[in-house]
């Protein structure tokens, strides 16, 4: 069976300078449907008519973190499963086991590589469905 | 549908060169808001506003390639949030204000 095809990513990021490099590495390299908020509340309010296929959510926020970001998401309907890939500073082994625990589907560290962005989600998405 | 790889290559270094700009005036802007935390009455609004533009710069500078100065706001970072919201004491206030000038001198050529 083939995966469904990724089309729609919702990135969370407080920071101005990242949402825009995401912007441009996931709409320009990836072909994505990206919808860029720069906080939870704002995701919050956008996510479920948006209906992303995957969410890209910072872990630190201001006001609103990533991981009670991401609780808030899951009591929306139709973000019940929707696979999130949490981006992070300089992570820990033991903090990727952390983030998966709280339902984060993998972790990237930032700074990430703009130009590799979306085939690292695209494999993501893959392998979680392959499996 | 994707672009040519060329083209975002060139796009991102568009966002790289604003940022270069753009980076002098937000540290006079950082250096400012310190300022005025040290010498007015303390505001825990304005603290988190100062802490929140040195958290970014982290951020922003390690994906600009700015390595040095995003350690430098990283550390500081970690000064400002052993705070939580409280006014620092006279040695942590030092401290905050030699971070400053740290990240102000890894910017500088």
């Amino acid at each position: 069976m083939t995966a469904p095809k990724l089309e729609r990513i919702l990135c969370i990021e407080d920071e101005e300078d990242i949402r825009k490099i995401q912007v441009v590495a996931l709409e320009g390299l990836g072909g994505f449907k990206v919808l860029a908020c720069a906080s939870g509340a704002e995701a919050i309010q956008e996510a479920a008519v948006f209906a992303p296929d995957l969410i890209l959510l910072d872990v630190m926020m201001p006001g609103m973190d990533g991981p009670t970001t991401l609780k808030s998401l899951r009591t929306l309907s139709g973000l019940e499963e929707t696979p999130v890939v949490f981006l992070t500073a300089k992570v820990q082994p033991d903090e990727i086991d952390y983030y998966k625990e709280l339902g984060a589907l993998e972790v990237i560290s930032k700074p990430f590589d703009p130009m590799k962005l979306a085939s690292q989600l695209r494999q993501i998405w893959e392998f979680r469905h392959a499996g | 549908m994707p672009a040519d790889p060329e083209e975002v290559k060139a796009r991102l270094a568009e966002l790289r060169r604003s940022y270069v700009e753009q980076l002098p005036g937000k540290l006079r802007e950082i250096g400012e808001a310190w300022t005025r935390l040290r010498s007015g009455p303390w505001s825990a609004p304005d603290f988190q506003s100062f802490h929140r533009a040195v958290h970014a710069l982290a951020g922003s500078g390690a994906m600009f390639g700015f390595e040095e100065v995003s350690a430098k706001a990283r550390s500081l970072d970690q000064v400002l949030k052993s705070l939580g919201d409280q006014a620092p004491d006279p040695e942590t206030a030092g401290l905050i204000s030699e971070g400053l000038a740290s990240i102000r001198e890894a910017v500088a050529p």
